[in-house]
């Protein structure tokens, strides 16, 4: 079961109005570096507020973290690593475009998750001419798979930027149009640029014993399992922080397995 | 009139068409460029809430994060986890433990004498062998005691073997001089006898040993060897048949049998017990729940990476695993 961070739900909703607000940077209204970066900034103060609001009201009640949690730490230069390492990324917008990442920035400060993908958008018949392409988002998923115990993130998109690049030469009307594609495809659809983040912590789902089958002493193999939920997930003093609620037991004994030798 | 109204309506029907079609052509509609007062707004009440959440947390490092290691990965076990998971995890491995001893062999031998007649005289010698051909029993552990320190675990774990029977073998040899010699002859008898398992509580004890180990944190068991003294008894059964191959000799002979006290003897004999030794592998290592993998599928592509343990660190609010992570393509 994912645990969605209330910032991302919270975002997800107001998506069409920061979809709309990189839409002008093309259109020629209000296209100035200024307006665009004054775009660029509400758009992760419209995120970052109702996060902070959450954990807020979380410290003001105690509840922020419970000290028999397991606490996993991230930092946010690792983080960026391993997304750059699976970059550069590919995908077609529409029947025309084609997006193109190239490089990743994260941030964990200011008690917010931030990623800053940046690459290129272009035809998809002429690789020469494209407009240089940021996306904004930041983690809003995050699940522990019950059968690889892989701890996975997802990165949510709330902000994009299309620019004419200095060089590559894009008309400004085939920016727009560009713009227009990504409007009309949405920003969930470019969410596959971005792979999900596998944070490299390994979760089990219990303790396994393999019994001892002969001699004088035998012993049954038994398994200790552990319920491990995500209960929070805070960006905080440059660390993602994945808070797990951890209870082990009971031990159960399984009989079914061949007992061995053991190891 | 009634076919200007159908033109009417016709024209209004196309050109809401064409305004729907523009609309959906033209894209999402766009907002206006905040205004630099609306932005200060938002960057004050981000200050507000940043300084409110500052005040709330650094007075307590409620993650103790200022004794964590300094590495790009942490993680973080409460000690009370750790607790719970040493204590279920040693009650789990000694409670399902079958002991299953065969051939354990006793003797015992002695010569029988008595004051016969104002002078102490020989019955004659005896010999007590009783083979326990297979014996069973179960241990069940108590509630185990933890104590910390440091970065190790101590555990004193009681546990009580309440339940096992079995089989023995007795032979019984005499050998009789004299009157008795005369009276008894040699006898030699083997008779297949029950046997059961006396109830008794142990207490094993030993430590875990907090370390690192393939990118996690083991409960590494320090339990030395651990002995159990298993004392085995014949059961009421077993006496009766005992008691009845006595009764079976003529009267002379019994006295001289009765004297020899072969339940004591026996008793004496099972009173020591038989030492079992639990094998090592009975307490296993436990490792906490979360690992540092050395690589990862990252886009379908099979990332390796450089995993360096940076260190353990034990506190009493929590302990600590740090490494130091690289990702490289």
């Amino acid at each position: 079961m994912p645990l969605h961070l209330p910032v991302g739900r919270r975002v997800r909703r107001g998506l069409t109005a920061a979809l709309a607000v990189s839409l002008a940077v093309a259109c020629g209204r209000g296209n100035s570096d200024e307006a665009a970066r004054a775009r660029r900034e509400k758009a992760i103060l419209d995120r970052q507020i109702p996060g902070l609001r959450e954990l807020v009201e979380l410290a003001e009640k105690g509840t922020l973290f419970a000290p028999d949690w397991l606490a996993i730490g991230i930092d946010e230069k690792l983080v960026q690593d391993l997304i750059a390492v699976s970059l550069p990324q590919e995908q077609g917008i529409g029947e025309r475009f084609k997006a193109r990442l190239e490089t990743v920035e994260v941030s964990f400060r200011g008690n917010q998750s931030l990623v800053t993908l940046r690459g290129r958008v272009g035809p998809k018949e002429n690789p020469d001419t494209f407009a240089d392409l940021t996306l904004m988002g930041g983690f809003d998923e995050l699940m522990i798979d019950a059968g690889t115990g892989a701890l996975t993130a997802r990165v949510g998109l709330y902000h994009f930027e299309v620019q004419r690049a200095a060089a590559g030469g894009m008309q400004i009307g085939l920016v727009g149009s560009v713009v227009e594609e990504l409007g009309r495809q949405r920003l969930d659809s470019l969410r596959d640029l971005v792979p999900p983040l596998q944070i490299p912590v390994h979760l089990e789902s219990g303790l396994t014993i393999p019994g001892l089958g002969e001699g004088a002493v035998q012993m049954e193999a038994g398994e200790l399992p552990f319920q491990l939920d995500v209960t929070r997930v805070a960006p905080l003093g440059g660390r993602l922080w994945v808070l797990i609620k951890a209870t082990a037991g009971p031990w159960k004994a399984t009989p079914a397995q061949p007992a061995g030798g053991g190891s | 009139m009634k076919r200007g109204l159908v033109v009417g309506l016709a024209a209004l029907t196309l050109l809401s068409g064409v305004t729907l079609a523009y609309l959906r052509l033209r894209g999402p509609r766009l907002p206006p460029t905040p205004t630099p007062q609306e932005l200060e707004r938002l960057r004050q009440e981000r200050a507000a809430l940043q300084d409110r959440f500052r005040e709330l947390t650094s007075s307590t490092d409620e993650l103790d994060l200022a004794s964590a290691p300094r590495a790009n990965l942490l993680i973080g076990v409460s000690p009370g986890f750790v607790r719970n998971l040493v204590e279920q995890a040693a009650t789990g491995f000694l409670s399902n433990v079958r002991l299953s001893l065969k051939d354990l062999k006793v003797h015992h031998e002695d010569e029988i004498r008595t004051s016969l007649l104002f002078k102490e005289r020989k019955l004659g010698d005896f010999k007590l062998d009783l083979n326990v051909d297979r014996v069973k029993g179960m241990l069940h552990p108590g509630e185990p005691r933890l104590t910390f320190g440091g970065d190790r675990i101590g555990i004193t774990l009681p546990v009580s073997l309440a339940s096992g029977g079995g089989q023995a073998t007795l032979r019984w040899r005499w050998a009789g001089e004299g009157i008795t010699g005369s009276v008894c002859g040699d006898m030699d008898v083997t008779r297949v006898v029950t046997a059961r398992v006396v109830p008794a509580t142990y207490s094993i004890k030993g430590a875990f040993k907090l370390s690192t180990s393939e990118g996690t944190v083991v409960a590494q068991p320090e339990f030395g060897v651990v002995k159990i003294r298993l004392l085995v008894e014949p059961t009421e059964e077993a006496w009766a048949v005992i008691d009845r191959l006595i009764e079976d000799q003529d009267k002379l002979c019994e006295m001289a049998l009765r004297k020899m006290d072969v339940r004591q003897k026996l008793e004496g004999v099972l009173g020591r017990g038989f030492s079992v030794t639990l094998p090592s592998r009975i307490f296993r290592p436990i490792r906490l729940p979360a690992t540092v993998n050395e690589s990862l599928d990252v886009g379908g592509k099979r990332v390796k990476l450089s995993v360096r343990p940076i260190g353990l660190v034990v506190t009493p609010k929590r302990l600590w695993y740090g490494a130091q992570v690289e990702a490289t393509k």
